[in-house]
């Protein structure tokens, strides 16, 4: 029990180092001393980007983790998440489809509508041709690759000045969210992981075996559902202010449960924390590796979740 | 005696596959059921009929009277427990953790559950030295004890198990099926899928024989474990004997090769 409070004061200090980095590293590097006079420039880099920017990447970050967790414990796959399972293709396929429109006020839900119809879509799959959970991930991760084409596709076709910050947005990019959609994408997102820490034991119980959870009380189809429509919303949200971030709902659920075992309303919490961390310091990194030139959080963030999934697939072969 | 189940033309198709053909049974409080059958007879289909998993029979199932599909779920859960035949855990938990969700059908999604009502539990059933460890260290026999706990912890005065034997030895065999008796002896009604004549004819008080999605014979041990009902519906010789321990009925299987 003890030794569980240190855990958990170890992931605050995570979030206070994560915060810290985030605001004082960049392009320009600031000392905690700098911080109380600061000049007018400086101030405004860091109020009205850095801080901003902190908050985008912690927002995705969570969010990315905790819809990684519940769709992993319903769908009974560890390997699934929104970027494995092709959701977060969709979701940019929706995007680019209400940018060619031209209106941003309709991203956020034509991103919800291309993601929640690439969920059903490949359920229906593996329902009819009987996949196992190995072959799901393959399937999504090909419609990630196909819907990542016809938005390219669509963008050379029809704006190829954006082809560039296109490449950006389907590889992840912090660096050109809009402010705007902050404030609400953050409300939505921390609600749904209010509702989801809440539900932690629905979670335990389906990951058993949804027989044993329908004749505990639960009905299964309905917290499926549920759980698809608010991993899909949480998904959209994160596309729409970063493009397609891979892994992180792969990597942080999984250093979560195996530090603080798979009781989903304590794993909740903590990804959400450790997933909101991760990205704020993913995201430093690509800013100072090669200081000035910033690079996508997309090239950090692969580079690790797929060193990670491939490890992650070595390690589950055994259990299959 | 208290009625339980009421069973009445009960018939189940998976698309056009008749499994379940009109089937009568009746279950009283306290009896030790055993369901026997030949594989694809239908067992664990009506295991899941009764469980409330499986929806769209033809015919009726009655719980103490009333008709299953209008009781509701979470009601139905207070009283009746269900143990698959074969749990597979996506994510590795601890025991004590495993066993307080049995506590879901009583508090529901928000609330939480004070843990020392899995303590009485764990004393009865000697498993309190397992409480700290993961699931996935232990054996399958101490498994089963502990999803056997879970039905306790969910206080079902029903407990419906699909094989709750079947992958084990024949020491935790018959561990298990006495944990089964003597939840029985106070007051539980068993109602379990058995693959094993003998151990079905060591515990149970009724037997439920069906053959091709049909209720062959329904009765005491003694009246259905008949070497003419045997032969018939496993198709094979067998030689029907009182263990001359226990006085229950034993089956001899007899290889047709070996004749």
């Amino acid at each position: 029990m003890k030794s569980e409070m240190w855990k958990i004061v170890a992931v605050f200090f995570l979030l206070i180092f994560a915060v810290y980095f985030g605001i004082f590293w960049g392009s320009e590097i600031y000392s905690l001393k700098k911080f109380f006079n600061l000049s007018e420039i400086e101030k405004t880099i860091i109020y009205k980007i850095r801080i901003p920017r902190v908050i985008c990447a912690f927002i995705v970050g969570a969010g990315l983790s905790i819809s990684g967790i519940v769709l992993q414990s319903v769908l009974k796959n560890p390997l699934a998440e929104s970027y494995t399972l092709g959701i977060s293709g969709g979701a940019s396929l929706g995007t680019a489809i209400a940018l060619v429109i031209g209106n941003i006020y309709l991203i956020p839900f034509f991103a919800f509508i291309g993601s929640i119809s690439t969920l059903f879509l490949i359920l229906s799959i593996s329902i009819i041709k009987r996949f196992s959970t190995s072959s799901i991930i393959l399937a999504g991760i090909s419609l990630n690759f196909i819907f990542s084409s016809l938005v390219l596709f669509l963008v050379s076709v029809l704006n190829y000045e954006k082809f560039h910050s296109t490449v950006l947005f389907l590889f992840g990019d912090l660096s050109s969210f809009s402010t705007k959609i902050l404030i609400y994408s953050g409300i939505l997102i921390f609600l749904s992981f209010i509702f989801l820490s809440l539900s932690g034991k629905v979670y335990d119980i389906i990951s058993i075996d949804e027989e044993k959870a329908k004749t505990l009380g639960i009905n299964v189809n309905f917290e499926k559902n549920l759980t698809y429509f608010i991993s899909c919303l949480i998904s959209s949200i994160c596309v729409s202010l970063s493009g397609i971030i891979g892994f992180v709902g792969l990597i942080i659920p999984h250093i979560a449960r195996s530090i603080f075992g798979s009781i989903h309303k304590k794993v909740i919490p903590i990804s959400f924390i450790i997933g909101g961390s991760f990205l704020i310091i993913c995201d430093t990194i690509s800013r100072v590796i090669i200081r000035p030139v910033e690079i996508p959080i997309g090239v950090i963030t692969g580079f690790f979740g797929g060193i990670f999934f491939l490890f992650l697939l070595f390690k589950t072969e055994k259990i299959w | 005696m208290v009625e339980i189940y009421a069973v009445e033309n009960l018939s189940f198709s998976y698309g056009k596959n008749e499994v379940l053909r009109n089937i009568n049974a009746k279950i009283y409080k306290g009896e030790f059921v055993g369901i026997v059958g030949p594989n694809g007879s239908g067992k664990t289909t009506f295991l899941k009929l009764l469980a409330k998993i499986l929806k769209g029979n033809k015919g009726n199932i009655f719980y103490k009277g009333r008709e299953l599909k209008k009781i509701k779920n979470i009601d139905y859960a207070r009283e009746v427990g269900y143990l698959p035949s074969e749990i597979k855990l996506t994510f590795d938990m601890k025991v004590k953790d495993f066993l307080i969700l049995g506590r879901y059908p009583f508090i529901g999604r928000f609330k939480k559950e004070p843990e020392d009502v899995i303590y009485r539990t764990g004393e009865i059933f000697n498993i309190k030295n397992f409480f700290e460890k993961k699931m996935s260290q232990l054996s399958e026999g101490e498994k089963q004890r502990i999803y056997i706990a879970q039905l306790i912890v969910q206080n079902s005065e029903t407990i419906l198990l699909d094989e709750p034997t079947s992958h084990l030895d024949i020491g935790y065999q018959f561990g298990i099926m006495d944990i089964l008796k003597a939840l029985n002896n106070n007051g539980k009604t068993i109602i379990c899928i058995l693959h094993d004549l003998n151990l079905s004819a060591c515990y149970c008080s009724k037997i439920i024989l069906l053959n091709k999605g049909e209720v062959y014979k329904i009765g005491s041990p003694e009246e259905v474990l008949t070497y003419e009902n045997i032969e018939v519906v496993y198709n094979t010789k067998v030689l029907v004997y009182k263990n001359p321990f226990t006085n229950k009925i034993n089956v001899f299987g007899i290889p047709s090769s070996l004749l």
